[in-house]
């Protein structure tokens, strides 16, 4: 009997930074203490092996370290865990392995040891090229940074790589938002990530916001920065293909891609999300625990976040990949769930094509370009 | 034995301690052992047990055993507290002999206690004074005492202190109870006549009556008919309350009890009504029947359309419970099939409302209550309405009658300059002030029931800081320079959304409705533009500019379930909507539009 491989994406969390940004509310801690990292990476090995004994029949098709601020780790470090993930699972040659890099935590030498061990794409965090902009969002670098780390992508032919900026900053207008775009192409990425600045009610940014500290943009100069971001970016030959996201063609990320097409990822770390089997879980995010537990041969505690049923599992496949710009194929979704997508959510689509926000063709259904700013109005009606 | 029956009521304000009080009785008498005692033993419903208000008790029969040595049988037969509900009041005091006054010794008499007091002395009711929560920090109860004597005139020094809840004074009440409360009279050999003071609906044996045998008796297997309708009825079940439903033989003269007889509706028991037999039938009712007439009516429709027919069901069973309660099928061009629905007043709408929510699961929108209009027309001819979709063309109104009503304000006096402000920005007339005790004030005024409808009690409660007290009876109609004001989103007129105001009031009402709506319906997918007018004439407008951002930027694998949270919420907020053409409107939009002071 022949059992086909089930492809999963894998996701290494660490969650450390220098400074933590104002605006960020994933799981990180301010530390970037050697010894620490050390430990946290010994850890994290361990559970990837613990994990190799369970698993069965799955392969490996991207790698992704994400944080936090996984450029803070050591090359040993990276090629100790992309070692070990190639050992205990089978990867595919071409998979696409991500490091996100802050440009201030990164030199000649360590890309060089990080291309050795295995990486092959490389997410900045630039955010923006104004000095005062970064300084109002707390990052560590400056735009002289990301300047540097682009110009040791081009000497080292490295061609993947992505610049995430971030619009939508207090006090920026939108002509300071097309500067930045321009400076962005003018550094030739394969890859940008536009995302609208939106704070997690727990961020410190947001408690500025609520006590008139600072002042967030109106939501229509947020409306209209993202209208420029689509031409521009277009018209210099970035196909849009989610809602924040925007690739020269051949050079999508792969890895983000799995989460828009509800397929498997397995999360290792502190805090970090699986999805595999149609259930979600996530490691308790405390990093002291985290580390003795792996170390001394016990688990980490996971919570169960969601074991959905197959409706839900419909609803998540469409909400998500409504998020893409291609959208979802009805006929594939049908015959993957075995429903009827069009009778099942019929009213909904009718009524948000009917406004507009939705289109339907040659068996695809996707947002309009009004629907992309909007689309939680469309996605909420394919809740569960 | 009659000579030992003593039938009695406890007339007292919302929280002045009657439940409690009415537990203690059960408990110290026995009606209860300590295991069946739950708090509020008589609270009926869930409904009132929850919002610590008792719109009424259900009777119970007490035996008690007297320091006379002798054993009474004492029945308790409770009034609503509310003046929704004040012609139940009238009934539940006409089946009794004597009431006890129950004021709290922190809060003094209250304008409802009051009116209620005075229809007792009315029907000639040995009154007993109570002064409760003696135990309270802040209690005064010589005070107390003093304002009882001075208003209604009952000998302080009669006047009984207690403490419901740590017991105290329980047994003074029920010996006063017994010794000043005379024994009913009637004849048992007269023909027979029982007062229906309460019925309800039960689904196996039918409408159930609470009766009082003034004459004559009543025996299993009998029949009977209802004096208002002419009905006949066999009966088929009697009994007494102990608390529990448990079956006699008869009911003699004097007695309170239940009686079933297969009534299929409860209309046909109506409060108030006289029962007697077919075989000696009395030749005249007793006295005071009147039929009860709603008089604030609203729109209630299903958030779904297609709950429609649910709605008719659960207002059909409802119906079968309370008498009171009117509705017909209306349609609204904006929110389709409804029912219009007549209530005894406000407080009756909301409990009516809530309970097709809750035990019905039906998510309803209600629109602005209405009283009944008196139209005359330029032909002399006269029309009621009580929907502001029905208002004639004004070319064709010769003049407006609306419903005013007298009512009764008592507040600490130095309150009295803010409660009259009220009354007049609420287009009152000043009609008496009288002082009750030093400190204490009693303010008469003519209001009109439209303005008194919404939002005057809780202006009254928010200026008095809780102090003041009302109470109010229809009056009767006078002319009023009354139009009708359309309010139009998106140059529509939305039906439901129709009121009715005085000529005076309404620019800057139609302003303040139109701000109103402005922050509450959401931003939309286009510009929504909220107008008030009258006829032709725009009077106030306001938009609601389109919606622009409504996006979650980032979603990746670690946060999906979170953004997933997020969509959930936004989608039950959606359930929450109407959708009124391509617009979407809050439900609570709809009750809104005549409650602006109360929310801003």
């Amino acid at each position: 009997m022949v059992i086909e491989a089930k492809p999963v994406g894998v996701y290494i969390h660490i969650p450390f930074c220098k400074n933590k940004c104002i605006y960020c509310d994933f799981y990180s801690v301010n530390n970037s203490d050697e010894h620490l990292l050390n430990d946290y990476c010994q850890a994290v090995i361990c559970e990837i092996r613990a994990a190799s004994e369970q698993l069965h029949n799955i392969l490996v098709t991207t790698i992704f370290f994400g944080g936090g601020t996984p450029s803070l780790l050591n090359s040993r470090n990276i090629k100790g865990i992309l070692d070990t993930i190639k050992d205990s699972f089978p990867v595919l040659p071409t998979a696409e392995i991500t490091v996100e890099a802050n440009p201030a935590t990164i030199d000649a030498p360590k890309m060089d040891q990080y291309l050795e061990a295995g990486v092959n794409r490389f997410s900045v965090g630039a955010q923006s090229f104004s000095d005062q902009e970064l300084s109002v969002l707390g990052r560590i670098h400056k735009a002289d940074d990301i300047l540097r780390i682009v110009e040791l992508f081009h000497k080292k032919k490295i061609k993947n790589f992505n610049l995430d900026l971030i619009y939508g900053i207090p006090g920026q207008s939108i002509k300071r938002w097309e500067a930045n775009l321009t400076k962005a192409i003018d550094c030739i990425p394969a890859h940008i990530s536009a995302y609208l600045l939106q704070l997690g009610s727990e961020t410190v940014m947001a408690r500025m916001a609520a006590q008139n500290i600072i002042e967030l943009c109106d939501e229509n100069t947020e409306a209209e920065m993202y209208e420029r971001t689509i031409d521009l970016l277009s018209g210099c030959g970035f196909r849009h293909y989610e809602l924040s996201n925007f690739s020269r063609p051949e050079f999508k990320c792969q890895h983000n891609l799995i989460y828009w097409r509800g397929e498997n990822y397995l999360g290792f770390g502190a805090g970090a999300v699986s999805y595999i089997d149609n259930r979600r879980f996530i490691n308790q995010p405390d990093l002291v625990d985290y580390i003795k537990n792996l170390t001394s041969g016990k688990k980490q505690a996971v919570e169960e976040l969601e074991n959905m049923t197959m409706k839900e599992q419909v609803s998540d496949t469409i909400i998500l990949g409504l998020r893409l710009c291609e959208g979802i194929n009805i006929n594939e979704l049908n015959q993957r769930y075995s429903i009827n997508i069009e009778k099942e959510y019929g009213k909904a689509i009718d009524n948000n094509i009917q406004k507009g926000l939705l289109n339907y063709k040659n068996g695809q259904l996707f947002l309009t370009r009004r629907g992309y700013f909007l689309s939680n109005e469309v996605l909420c009606h394919f809740i569960a | 034995m009659q000579n030992n029956i003593r039938n009695f009521s406890i007339i007292a304000h919302i929280d002045h301690g009657k439940s409690t009080l009415a537990d203690r009785l059960l408990q110290i008498t026995g009606a209860l052992s300590d295991r069946e005692m739950k708090e509020q033993f008589l609270d009926k419903m869930d409904l009132e047990r929850e919002k610590g208000i008792t719109i009424k008790l259900q009777p119970v029969r007490l035996n008690y055993q007297a320091k006379d040595g002798q054993n009474y049988i004492i029945n308790l037969i409770d009034t609503p507290g509310h003046v929704d509900f004040s012609y139940e009041v009238s009934r539940s005091l006409a089946a009794c002999e004597g009431a006890l006054l129950v004021v709290d010794a922190t809060q003094g008499i209250e304008a409802q206690t009051l009116a209620n007091v005075y229809m007792a002395m009315d029907l000639n009711l040995e009154i007993i004074g109570v002064v409760n929560k003696i135990d309270l920090p802040g209690a005064e109860p010589d005070t107390v005492k003093e304002e009882m004597e001075n208003v209604l005139g009952i000998d302080k020094n009669d006047i009984i202190p207690i403490s419901a809840k740590l017991g105290v004074g329980i047994d003074q009440v029920l010996e006063a109870i017994v010794n000043n409360i005379p024994p009913p009279a009637g004849d048992d050999d007269a023909p027979l006549q029982a007062l229906i003071f309460d019925s309800y609906f039960d689904p196996y044996k039918g409408a159930i009556c609470y009766i009082r045998v003034k004459s004559g008796q009543i025996v299993k297997g009998q029949m009977i008919k209802m004096m208002s309708s002419g009905k006949e009825f066999e009966v088929s079940d009697i009994g007494i309350l102990s608390p529990y439903m448990t079956e006699v033989e008869s009911l003699k003269s004097g007695e309170v009890g239940f009686l079933a007889a297969g009534i299929k509706n409860v209309i046909d028991t109506k409060v108030g009504d006289t029962i007697t037999g077919t075989a000696h039938p009395a030749q005249n009712p007793l006295s005071g029947y009147q039929e009860v007439k709603p008089v604030v009516f609203c729109g209630l429709y299903p958030l779904e359309n297609n709950d429609f027919e649910r709605l008719r069901e659960a207002l059909e069973k409802l119906k079968l419970n309370d008498a009171s309660l009117l509705y017909e099928p209306e349609t609204s061009d904006a929110l389709g099939f409804g029912f219009r629905c007549g209530f005894l007043g406000l407080l009756h709408l909301e409990i009516i409302k809530e309970r097709l929510e809750r035990e019905y699961n039906l998510s309803l929108l209600a629109t602005a209550p209405s009283v009944i209009y008196k139209i005359i027309l330029t032909d002399d001819s006269e029309v009621l309405v009580q929907n502001p979709n029905h208002w004639p063309a004004p070319q064709k109104i010769d003049r407006v009658l609306e419903p005013f009503v007298k009512a009764v304000i008592m507040v600490p006096n130095d309150y009295v300059g803010t409660v009259m402000e009220l009354c007049q920005e609420k287009r009152g007339q000043f009609l008496t002030l009288e002082y009750l005790t030093t400190h204490r004030v009693m303010v008469n005024y003519k209001l009109p029931l439209s303005e008194i409808l919404y939002d005057f009690f809780d202006g009254l409660k928010s200026r008095t800081r809780g102090y003041a007290s009302l109470d109010y009876e229809i009056s009767g109609y006078e002319v009023s320079d009354l139009v009708k004001m359309d309010i139009m989103l998106n140059g529509e007129i939305v039906d439901a959304l129709s009121y009715i105001v005085h000529k005076e009031k309404a620019v800057y009402r139609a302003r303040a409705v139109v701000e109103r709506l402005r922050k509450i319906i959401p931003r939309q997918m286009y510009e929504v533009v909220v107008q008030a007018g009258i006829g032709s004439r725009i009077i106030a407008r306001e938009s609601v500019k389109a919606l622009r951002k409504d996006v979650l930027a980032k979603c990746y694998g670690g946060d999906i379930t979170r953004k997933k949270k997020l969509l959930e919420k936004q989608k039950e907020g959606k359930k929450r909507m109407k959708q009124i053409g391509h617009i979407e409107v809050p439900k609570e939009a709809f009750m809104t539009v005549l409650n602006i002071e109360a929310n801003d």
